[in-house]
């Protein structure tokens, strides 16, 4: 037994969900919830007299729901219930499809979601901001009772702090922006810079929104087909069409190119790019053949201040960064072992507090009836020396008692918590003697 | 007194030598105690090394830089101070381990060869103009070592990204494009610091030393002078940049270092001024 009542507090934190990695996409989808739906299940949930509080996660790779109880319904299957009531029998998943988690591990795996350790891409950072929408989402729909705001003010503290004392979210992790991270090893500003984007496919359009996004000087994209480049700039500030013919006149102004066509032969030679490196007095030149076949001939790389990069070294340094986010794993879950601990002594110590006022109260109700006696016996002025005289000893009295509550409540073990227990309940007697008087 | 100076010339390279090493364990770990107290601790070392030269000023009653090993002392705070001042306006520390390497060399070379350097024989010291031509040298060749340093570790970079090694240097240096600018703009100061070196020593010299254009060390310096000069008028007017401007500030930077320790120990000059 605790001073925290699990029916209150952090301990009582219950969450049931479905994610990727308990459910195949089809079934993602069917539980995905749009921001009204998420308001309208909060609301149901809230009007169930069930939940006092609750939050919905719903995002393309899970839908999870941390609820505080009103009443105790630690039971799985009840949650289940509760949640199923509100989202309606035909979207929700079997059960073995769901997980449960209750308290210390209901707050950890909120944690771990917020610091992106339970994404699909390890360490992303676009979970967090979710996770603040669905904070935004739940407080409006009604106002979280203290310890859930707790919960999730903690939750946005310890994601912050992963993120600046880790690696966890460092290093791009995905083909085109690690294409941008290595323009950026040799441009720490693309502000000024050509950027050449050579097909208008997939690759060629992640590639381009990449580098757009870094607002480069020019951004130009060519095609066999112009009408599919001028498809492909419409989404793009201020990025312009080519055909593919002129890529000679491109590359003469080009800092950057990206290369991503099919093409059996190389697009790109050592004699086009040889041509271009003399008028550049030593200017950097960073191609980037993202094609299959490869476009552009390896050996350009042998002319000075020419940077080739094909796939293999992109996913070179992808496997490097998502290896690095790996390694962060210990130094991630340590912190956020630390960060539930801290919550929790938090909540204890402000639990305490409630404790201590009522003990406060019983021996206030005790004095008090002394001093009411003192001035019917002894009259008025020896009963106001009397209230001083009880009020110093109460307080002297009390100072060992809390202090060692204060203590107590910090260490948080259940040793701790029975002599909490032993120390409420002997205090609860003092008051049951003055009740009866 | 000298006791407390040779305490401070021997613990000063180690002292300097605990911070480079304490920037290497940020550049390598990113570790966030490093973090906290690399700065701080090259900011004490670089205060104890001013400490040592005012010293040495008041002792001596002249400027610390008529000896080579006064100049490496001097040369070695110089890059120290420069470096913190650079750390301060680009906000990054990741270039302090290489730079304060390079100082923990200085002077240590200085340290060692401090308590062995000759008695000081020049009138020249005494002279105002003299320690405004000093000074700007120090300076100039301080800005060199700095440029010389960014452009080494220019070279790292280029080397990785050309091998596509994606290892600490392509993760943790500054874009390839800052360390160039970050050696063109040491390279310059140094060119300009080194111009009025020369203005100086030859209004100086054309009044007190006859033939002073034929002094090995002004050769020198005319030499590393005009190189750089060379260099910085291919930046501006014909648009040098990367690798071959690194080069050439580089190969300077040799020269210069071989202009000053080559009047020194090969070529007599009017320079030395230590018996």
């Amino acid at each position: 037994m605790t001073a925290t009542s699990p029916q209150t507090g952090p301990g009582a934190l219950t969450l049931v969900g479905i994610s990727y990695k308990t459910a195949p996409v089809h079934l993602l989808e069917r539980l995905a919830l749009s921001p009204d739906e998420v308001r309208a299940v909060l609301t149901g949930l809230g009007d169930s007299g069930t939940v006092r509080d609750a939050l919905a996660l719903s995002t393309c790779n899970r839908t999870e729901f941390y609820l505080l109880p009103a009443t105790d319904i630690s039971d799985p299957g009840q949650v289940t219930e509760v949640v199923k009531k509100a989202i309606g029998d035909e979207r929700f998943p079997a059960e073995d499809r769901l997980y449960f988690r209750q308290g210390r591990e209901a707050v950890a795996h909120l944690f771990r979601v917020a610091c992106g350790l339970d994404s699909m891409i390890l360490g992303e950072a676009q979970i967090l901001g979710q996770v603040k929408d669905a904070y935004e989402v739940a407080a409006d729909v009604r106002e979280p009772s203290r310890h859930f705001e707790n919960v999730l003010q903690a939750t946005l503290r310890v994601a912050k702090r992963v993120r600046a004392e880790t690696e966890i979210g460092i290093g791009a992790v995905s083909v085109a922006s690690a294409a941008v991270h290595l323009a950026n090893r040799i441009y720490a500003d693309l502000s000024g810079k050509t950027v050449v984007v050579v097909g208008a496919g997939e690759t060629g359009r992640l590639a381009a929104q990449h580098f757009d996004s870094h607002r480069p000087h020019r951004l130009l994209v060519l095609n066999r087909t112009l009408a599919r480049a001028r498809e492909l700039v419409s989404d793009l500030e201020g990025a312009e069409a080519m055909e593919l013919g002129r890529l000679g006149e491109a590359l003469s102004l080009a800092d950057i190119v990206v290369s991503a066509v099919r093409s059996e032969t190389p697009i790109i030679t050592q004699r086009d790019i040889a041509s271009i490196v003399h008028g550049r007095s030593g200017q950097p030149l960073l191609l980037l053949d993202l094609g299959m076949p490869r476009n552009i001939d390896a050996a350009v790389n042998q002319l000075p201040n020419v940077f080739l990069h094909d796939m293999d070294a992109l996913k070179q340094v992808v496997d490097t960064n998502l290896a690095r986010r790996h390694k962060e794993i210990p130094k991630v879950e340590s912190l956020i072992a630390q960060e539930v601990e801290r919550l929790f002594a938090h909540e204890r110590v402000d639990e305490i507090g409630s404790v201590i006022a009522e003990i406060r109260r019983a021996t206030d109700t005790l004095r008090m009836d002394e001093v009411e006696q003192a001035k019917h016996d002894l009259g008025e002025q020896a009963a106001q020396a009397v209230d001083v005289a009880t009020r110093a000893l109460i307080n002297k009295l009390l100072h060992g008692p809390v202090t060692t509550l204060k203590r107590l409540a910090r260490q948080g073990t259940p040793e701790a918590g029975d002599k909490i227990a032993l120390i409420r309940e002997m205090f609860r007697h003092i008051q049951g003697d003055g009740d009866r008087r | 007194m000298v006791l407390l100076l040779d305490l401070m010339g021997a613990l000063l390279p180690l002292l300097y030598c605990v911070a480079a090493i304490n920037y290497g364990v940020y550049f390598v770990r990113k570790d966030p105690f490093a973090e906290r107290t690399c700065t701080r601790l090259l900011v004490a070392v670089v205060s104890l090394h001013l400490v040592f030269l005012l010293l040495r000023v008041f002792i001596l009653e002249r400027f610390p830089i008529a000896t080579l090993a006064e100049m490496f002392s001097v040369v070695a705070f110089a890059i120290a101070a420069v470096y913190l001042y650079v750390e301060k306006v680009q906000g990054s520390k990741s270039t302090g381990t290489f730079i304060i390497a390079l100082v923990t060399v200085m002077q240590l070379a200085a340290s060692t060869l401090l308590p062995h350097a000759g008695a000081v024989k020049s009138e020249y010291l005494k002279s105002p103009l003299f320690s405004l031509h000093t000074l700007s040298a120090v300076l100039g060749y301080s800005a060199f070592a700095v440029g010389a340093v960014y452009g080494v570790m220019f070279l790292l970079l280029y080397r990785a990204l050309k091998r596509k090694t994606f290892g600490l240097m392509f993760d943790r240096l500054p874009s390839l494009d800052s360390l160039a600018s970050m050696a063109f703009g040491a390279t310059l100061l140094g060119w300009m610091f080194l111009t009025v070196t020369m203005i100086i020593g030859t209004v100086m010299g054309v009044s007190a030393v006859p033939h002073f254009y034929r002094d090995a060390q002004f050769v020198a310096t005319l030499g590393v002078w005009g190189l750089y000069s060379v260099a910085i008028g291919a930046y501006y007017f014909l648009g040098w940049r990367g690798a071959r401007m690194v080069y050439f500030s580089l190969f300077g930077f040799v020269l210069a270092v071989a202009a000053v320790l080559g009047s020194h120990f090969v070529f007599t000059s009017f320079h030395v001024f230590s018996a």
